[in-house]
C-alpha cells in the first residue's frame, strides 16, 4: 500500500464515517434531486410516450400509437419543417456574426469597453421585452425597420402578418442574442498565441488567412461548443416566437417546442407531447453527434 | 450548524408569508379566479362580503392568469382549490376527465339548509336564486352542463355585438341611431365609413379608417358562418360541420373585404394598431368605425377615453335570418367550478351559491360591464351600468340563437386550425370553401380520434 492510500485509509479521530460515507452524504442532495426532478420525471415521461394520457385521468398503455400519429400529423411536420429552417439558417450566421464582431471586438479601437457592453447588453434583455419590442420594430406600418427600407426607397413586408416573411424576421431576431457566444468567443480569442500571430505576420498572410488559418482553427473547440449550445437552443425555440405569433399567420411560426407545449397543456395529450420530446432528445443527440464527427478533423485541441 | 439555524431563524421569522391570514377556527376554503385589476377587485367584494356575514367559513381569493393549465396541473396533482372559475369552453376538457364535481349532486344534498343559513345566519333577505333553468338565462343555463353534469355554474357571462363609432357615421351621413342589421347593410356602411389617407394612390393605398374589418381584434376567428346560420359542430353525431354552406358563405364574406381593399393594405394597416387595453385601440383611435366586440370593452371605453361617442347593437346576419326578437351572437360564460377532488365540496358549494345570489351576480356583472346572466333583470340593472347598451347585450344573453363556443373536448385544438388559417383567408387567393373543407376534415379526424380514446378509456375503466 503506498503511502498516500493509508493516510486516504486511516481514521481520522472523531469522524464517525468512512471517507466515502462522508462524500456521498455531502453529495446526496444533489442525488436526490436528481433522482427525484430528472431521472424519474425522465423515465415517465417515455412510459407516458407510449400511453393515452390527459394529465387528469391515468395513463393507459398504447405502445406506439402516439408515435404513429404523429408520423401522420400535418402540424407535427409543418413545425418540424420550420424548426429545421430555422436552425439551419440561424446558426450558421449567428455563428458568423458572433466570430466577426468578437474579432472586431478584439482589436485595440477606442471605446472598445462600450463596444463590449453594447454587444452583450440585448442579452440581459428579458425574453418578452425584446419579444414586444421587436413586434414594433417588425411593424409593416409604422415599423423602424420597414421606415429604414423606405428611406432607400425599398417597401417593407409585413413581416408578422405574411407567412413568407415570418421566418425571415424571426432569423433576424434571433441575431439579437448573438452577444452571448461573442462573449465566449472573445475570451477565447484573447487565448490564442500572439507567437502564432507572428509566425503568420512573418509567412506574409493578410487579415483574412490569419483569420482562417490561424485564429478559427486556435478557437474551434469553442466554436463547437458555441454550435452545439446553439442547435439545442434552436430546437428549443419557444418564448419569441409564441408571444409575437402564436399558432398564426398558416402557423408560418410555429415551433417544434410550441406544439409540444399546446399538445401537453392546451390539447392535454401529454401522451404526445411526451412522444414529441423523446424525438426532439434524439435529434438533438443525434445532430450533436453528427456534429461532433464532422468536426473531429475540423477541430484542433491544443495538446 | 450554527449558520444554517440562524437562517432558519431568519426565514421563519421574515420569510414569506401566506398572502392571507384566515381567523382561528374557520373552514379555508381555497378559490382561484383568472381576474386581475378591476375584475378582480370586484369579486373580492364579494368574497369579504360572504367572510363578513358568516364565521365559519373563510374564503381565500387567488387572483392568477393562465388558470386553466394551473387548473390542469393542481389536479392531476390532487391539490385543486376548492373552487376555480374557469370557462364554459373549458369544461369539457375537465368533465370527460371526472375532474369536476357535479353541482346538481350537492345542490340536492345541501341547497335547503345552505338556504336556511342565508336567512338565519346570514341575515339576507330571501330572495329567487337558485340553481334551477328558471333563474337563468336558457342559453347561460345550458352553457354549464356537459355531458349531462352540472360542471359549474356561470359567475359572469358575455355576448358580443357590433360597437360602432357615432361621430364617424354622423361624419359620412349614416344615421347613428340606425345600425347596420344584416350584412349588406354592414357592407354599405363599412365602404362609406372607410377612409384614405391623403396622398393615398391607387397603385399604394394606404388606409386612414376601415369600415370594419373581421380580423380586428381577432379573437373570434372562427365565427363567421354562424351570421350566416351556420355552426362548426354537430354534437349530436359528433360531427365538424366547418365546410357547411352557411360557413362557406361567412368566409367568402370574410375574403370579400381583402378582395375589395386589398390583402397587404389591410394587413399594413392593422399591424399599426394599438392594444387592445389602450387608447391607440382602433375603435377608439378611429382607425376602424365598426368592430365586433363584447360588452366588457365599455370598461375600457371608460377607462381611456370616457368621452367617446359610440353605440353598440346586436352583430349584423344575413338578410334572409334576420329576426330582431332573436339576435345572433356569442355568448361565453366564465364558470365557478368545485373540482372533484377539493377538499371541502360542501363549503364550497355554500360561498357559490352565495355568489349565485340576485344581488350578487347582479352586482359583480355591473362591475365587469356585463350582461346579466340571469332570465330576469330588473330595470334597475341597467340603471347606472359601466356600458350604457347592456341592454343589447341582455338580448342576445336571452336569444335562443346566442351561441357558444362548440362544446367539445378537442375544441381548443379545433379552434387552432381557424386561428392558423385565418392569414390563409385573408390573402383570398385560396376559395374559402377549399379551406373550410380542410380544415373540417382535419376537425373530424380530432373528433374521432379524441371518441376512440373515450371509448378506450371507458372500457378500461369498467
Amino acid at each position: 500500500m503506498s503511502s498516500s492510500a493509508a493516510v486516504k485509509q486511516a481514521k481520522v479521530p472523531g469522524r464517525r464515517f468512512p471517507e466515502w460515507a462522508t462524500g456521498v452524504l455531502f453529495v446526496s442532495p444533489w442525488i436526490i434531486g436528481f433522482l427525484l426532478f430528472m431521472a424519474l420525471p425522465i423515465g415517465l415521461s417515455f412510459y407516458y410516450s407510449l400511453s393515452d394520457y390527459t394529465v387528469l385521468e391515468p395513463p393507459i398503455f398504447v405502445g406506439t400509437a402516439n408515435y404513429e400519429r404523429l408520423a401522420s400529423d400535418p402540424v407535427f411536420w409543418k413545425v418540424m419543417r420550420n424548426t429545421i429552417l430555422y436552425a439551419a439558417i440561424s446558426i450558421p450566421v449567428g455563428t458568423i456574426l458572433a466570430l466577426v464582431i468578437a474579432a472586431l471586438l478584439n482589436t485595440n479601437v477606442k471605446g472598445l469597453t462600450f463596444f463590449r457592453a453594447a454587444v452583450f447588453l440585448p442579452t440581459l434583455v428579458p425574453l418578452v421585452a425584446a419579444a414586444m419590442v421587436w413586434m414594433w420594430l417588425f411593424n409593416g406600418e409604422l415599423g423602424l425597420i420597414n421606415t429604414a427600407l423606405g428611406f432607400i426607397g425599398i417597401t417593407g413586408p409585413n413581416w408578422l402578418g405574411d407567412a413568407a416573411w415570418v421566418m425571415p424576421a424571426l432569423i433576424i431576431m434571433s441575431l439579437w442574442s448573438v452577444g452571448q457566444a461573442v462573449v465566449i468567443y472573445l475570451a477565447a480569442l484573447q487565448d490564442v498565441p500572439t507567437s502564432l500571430y507572428e509566425a503568420a505576420d512573418l509567412d506574409g498572410m493578410g487579415v483574412v488567412r490569419k483569420f482562417l488559418n490561424v485564429t478559427v482553427p486556435m478557437i474551434s473547440p469553442v466554436i463547437l461548443f458555441n454550435v452545439i449550445m446553439a442547435i439545442i437552443a434552436a430546437w428549443q425555440v419557444f418564448a419569441v416566437p409564441y408571444i409575437m405569433l402564436g399558432d398564426g399567420v398558416e402557423r408560418a411560426g410555429y415551433f417544434y417546442t410550441m406544439y409540444l407545449y399546446d399538445q401537453a397543456f392546451r390539447f392535454l395529450n401529454m401522451g404526445a407531447a411526451s412522444a414529441m420530446a423523446w424525438v426532439q432528445l434524439v435529434i438533438i443527440l443525434a445532430l450533436t453527434g453528427l456534429t461532433f464527427i464532422i468536426s473531429k478533423r475540423a477541430v484542433h485541441y491544443r495538446a | 450548524m450554527g449558520a444554517l439555524a440562524a437562517t432558519g431563524l431568519g426565514f421563519a421569522l421574515f420569510g414569506p408569508r401566506q398572502a392571507q391570514e384566515a381567523p382561528a377556527g374557520r373552514v379555508v376554503i381555497d378559490y382561484w379566479e383568472k381576474w386581475t385589476g378591476q375584475e378582480g377587485d370586484a369579486m373580492q367584494a364579494v368574497v369579504d362580503r360572504f367572510n363578513a356575514l358568516q364565521s365559519r367559513i373563510y374564503v381565500r381569493y387567488f387572483s392568477m392568469s393562465a388558470i386553466d393549465q394551473k387548473a390542469l396541473v393542481s389536479m392531476a396533482g390532487g391539490a385543486p382549490p376548492d373552487l376555480i372559475g374557469l370557462w364554459n369552453f373549458s369544461l369539457p376538457q375537465f368533465v370527460e376527465a371526472g375532474a369536476l364535481a357535479d353541482l346538481a349532486v350537492l345542490d340536492r344534498q345541501h341547497a335547503d339548509e345552505v338556504s336556511r343559513a342565508f336567512a338565519d345566519e346570514y341575515g339576507l333577505e330571501p330572495d329567487d336564486s337558485v340553481l334551477a333553468p328558471e333563474y337563468y338565462a336558457p342559453q347561460v343555463w345550458r352553457l354549464n352542463f356537459h355531458n349531462g353534469l352540472m360542471a359549474g355554474m356561470v359567475n359572469t357571462c358575455s355576448t358580443m355585438g357590433l360597437y360602432y363609432n357615432r361621430a364617424a357615421f354622423r361624419d359620412v351621413g349614416l344615421d347613428p341611431d340606425n345600425p347596420p342589421k344584416n350584412i349588406a347593410e354592414l357592407d354599405e356602411a363599412a365602404d362609406r365609413l372607410t377612409t384614405y389617407k391623403p396622398g393615398s394612390s391607387s397603385e399604394s393605398p394606404r388606409l386612414d379608417r376601415a369600415g370594419f374589418l373581421h380580423r380586428e381584434p381577432g379573437w373570434w376567428n372562427w365565427l363567421w358562418g354562424y351570421h350566416f346560420g351556420g355552426k362548426l359542430y354537430d354534437p349530436e353525431t359528433n360531427t365538424a360541420t366547418a365546410a357547411a354552406p352557411e360557413n362557406v358563405r361567412g368566409y367568402e364574406w370574410l375574403q370579400s373585404y381583402p378582395k375589395k381593399y386589398g390583402t397587404d393594405t389591410l394587413v399594413s394597416f392593422q399591424s399599426g394598431f394599438g392594444g387592445y387595453n389602450s387608447v391607440q385601440q382602433a375603435l377608439l383611435s378611429d382607425q376602424v368605425a365598426m368592430t365586433l366586440h363584447g360588452s366588457f370593452l365599455a370598461n375600457v371605453i371608460q377607462r381611456f377615453k370616457p368621452d367617446f361617442d359610440y353605440a353598440a347593437a346586436p352583430f349584423p346576419v344575413a338578410a334572409e335570418i334576420y329576426d330582431p326578437t332573436q339576435p345572433v351572437g356569442l355568448i361565453e360564460s366564465d364558470t365557478l367550478c368545485i373540482p372533484s377532488a377539493a377538499r371541502h365540496p360542501r363549503e364550497a358549494y355554500e360561498f357559490l351559491r352565495f355568489t349565485q345570489r340576485r344581488e350578487n351576480v347582479e352586482r359583480l356583472a355591473r362591475l365587469h360591464a356585463k350582461p346579466s346572466p340571469l332570465r330576469y333583470s330588473p330595470p334597475s340593472f341597467a340603471e347606472g351600468h359601466t356600458n350604457k347598451y347592456i341592454e343589447i347585450h341582455n338580448r342576445i344573453a336571452q336569444s335562443e340563437r346566442a351561441f357558444p363556443k362548440p362544446l367539445t373536448r378537442i375544441w381548443p385544438q379545433y379552434e387552432q386550425e381557424f386561428n392558423a388559417e385565418i392569414a390563409k383567408f385573408w390573402r383570398a387567393e385560396i376559395p374559402a370553401k377549399d379551406i373550410l373543407t380542410e380544415i373540417e376534415r382535419r376537425a373530424q379526424g380530432m373528433l374521432d380520434r379524441a371518441a376512440t380514446k373515450r371509448a378506450r378509456r371507458d372500457k378500461a375503466n369498467a
